[in-house]
């Protein structure tokens, strides 16, 4: 009998425990260690945070989920793992701890917000919101509803959203949040009340960490830079890429740009989405040393199977991880946003003063499904006797990016983003890096249509209900 | 900061965007097109 525990809820996470419990016979036991009662479907932040969706409608209890199935459910948080003696110390919400033993472990802890990286940045420090939690979410609401108020009473203000960091990603979820400010204030008759304003560290509009997109589109190559340039001119969007966010104090951030200068922008209301790190949770080893800055990268992402330490210009499609093992001990591994990338895949840069300014690679829920899934079938390999098995690197997984633009399901709009693969492959597709016949970009209803069916059919396959494993990750 | 008016979309595209007939055909091939892609990954080039 093996027993399997997963660290965290999210996709990556409650995919495999489904996965595990799925393909693992009743003698075995799966264990989900999560902080929260409750799976929250992130994507659909961005429309709590304007008022359109009521939170609870993004989340449902895990508890009765994993009884049905048969996995046990231990609501605490990770604070150590003892690899050698093959165990996790965890804290209840009372600050009790407890040892809960494994034979395989998988991380599936997703971000940890940094908000602490960027001075005055984030709800805590009160000078700008994030949607990155439920609880954020909430919070920039009622921030941006004040702001409305303001709106109503014949009052400008200025809105800004975009990137908090100099190395900060989910480009995509701002972008979202962003359009769906201007979609939301249109409706209400607001929108000339307001200067909407994007602010990001990507090299261009429309690289969203991925290095920007190509597709065919009206018998060009079309970038995606063009195709989200087209959509800030027909909302009148403000922006301004290639800076890093240094400092926010109330109404006002500071940042630098490419060329090294510094400059001050000032906003009514802010969203800016945090540095990710790994979860600070400790490797310990047998002797009681901290080995985590062996496990781990500088960032706290687990190591696993990928080719680190490659400077970018060198990095290729072979060098990302397959099967999220970890390389010291093998029967542990990470999935989702929790494990180390080998790199970003937009091109970094420096300023003259030294500040490294990169927007790095956004970890979507799908690829942390897919990974969920695939380190889930190595476990049970394992189980089994044999060497893992599955292997799907972001160098091989496509991406399909519906970033609402306006959540209405009659005058809403989304853009609909496909492309293959993830982290481009230069060996395989050397024009562009990615196949021009899988990818399209396109925006329309239809994509609103496709956002709202995601929101209700990932929650559906979270739950584990009848027919999960058939909706791809 | 910069805004720009540079690749707009005409009154054309922006009606074709909400056309709902048109968009239910475009429903269908973007999720075909998502399915295929994630059921059928490229394989070579
Ligand atoms: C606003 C927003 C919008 C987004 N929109 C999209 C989108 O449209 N499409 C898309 O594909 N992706 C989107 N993403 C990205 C997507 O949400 C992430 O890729 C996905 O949530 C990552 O999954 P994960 O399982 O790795 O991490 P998470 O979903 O963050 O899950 C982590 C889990 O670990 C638990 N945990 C954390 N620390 C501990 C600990 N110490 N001990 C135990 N448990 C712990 C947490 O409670 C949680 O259950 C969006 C992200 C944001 C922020």
């Amino acid at each position: 009998m093996s027993h399997v525990v997963v660290l965290g809820a999210g996709f990556a996470g409650q995919t495999a425990a489904l996965y595990l419990r799925k393909e693992l016979g009743a003698e075995h036991e799966v264990t989900v260690i999560s902080g929260w009662p409750k799976f929250t479907y992130i994507p659909s932040l961005v429309w709590v945070g304007v008022g359109q969706m009521a939170p609870e409608k993004t989340q449902f209890e895990l508890a009765p989920v994993f009884e049905k199935h048969g996995i046990n459910f231990i609501q605490a948080w990770a604070r150590e793992i003892h690899p050698d003696d093959q165990y996790v110390l965890v804290e209840t919400k009372d600050g009790e701890k407890t040892k809960v033993s494994y034979d395989y472990l998988i991380n599936a802890t997703g971000p940890y917000l940094n908000f602490e990286g960027t001075e005055g940045l984030g709800p805590d420090a009160g000078n700008s919101h994030s949607i990155c939690n439920i609880h954020h979410a909430k919070m920039a609401r009622d921030a941006y509803l004040e702001q409305v108020k303001r709106m109503e009473k014949g009052e400008h203000v200025k809105i800004l959203v975009g990137l908090g960091h100099p190395l900060a990603t989910c480009q995509g979820a701002a972008l979202e949040y962003i359009t769906n400010i201007h979609s939301d204030l249109e409706a209400r008759g607001l929108r000339d009340k307001a200067t909407i304003m994007w602010m990001s560290n990507e090299p261009a509009l429309g690289d969203l960490g991925m290095g920007g997109v190509k597709a065919k589109k009206h018998g060009y190559i079309m970038s995606s830079e063009q195709f989200i340039k087209s959509l800030f001119a027909e909302k009148g969007i403000h922006f301004q890429v290639q800076t890093a966010i240094k400092k926010v104090e109330k109404g006002k951030v500071y940042w630098e740009n490419y060329e090294g200068e510094f400059g001050e922008t000032e906003f009514d209301y802010a969203m800016l989405i945090p540095q990710f790190k790994g979860v600070k949770i400790k490797y310990i080893d047998k002797d009681g040393n901290d080995i985590s800055a062996k496990m781990t990268n500088p960032a706290g992402f687990m190591l696993v199977d990928g080719n680190y330490g490659k400077p970018w210009s060198e990095l290729k499609a072979s060098d990302w991880p397959k099967t999220y093992q970890s390389p010291f001990y093998k029967n542990i591994f990470a999935a989702g946003i929790a494990f180390a990338p080998v790199g970003s895949v937009s091109k970094p840069h420096t300023t003259k003063n030294g500040t490294v300014i990169t927007a790095s690679l956004p970890r979507t829920g799908m690829a942390s499904g897919i990974i969920g899934k695939v380190v889930a079938l190595n476990v049970v390999d394992m189980i089994n006797g044999k060497e893992p098995s599955h292997k799907e690197s972001m160098a091989q997984m496509p991406s399909a990016c519906i970033a609402s633009l306006g959540k209405s399901m009659n005058s809403g709009a989304a853009a609909s983003i496909v492309l293959y693969p993830t982290v481009p492959d230069y060996e395989r597709y050397p024009d562009f890096g990615r196949d021009l016949k899988a990818t399209s970009m396109e925006v329309g209803l239809a994509g609103a249509w496709l956002k709202r069916t995601l929101h209700s059919m990932f929650i559906y396959k979270m739950k584990g209900n009848p027919g999960w494993s058939i909706i791809p990750e | 900061m910069q805004v720009t008016k540079e690749m707009a979309p005409t009154k054309r595209t922006l009606f074709t965007r909400q056309f709902k007939l048109y968009q239910l055909l475009r429903l269908a091939t973007i999720g075909i097109k998502i399915l295929k892609v994630v059921k059928f990954p490229p394989k070579s080039n």
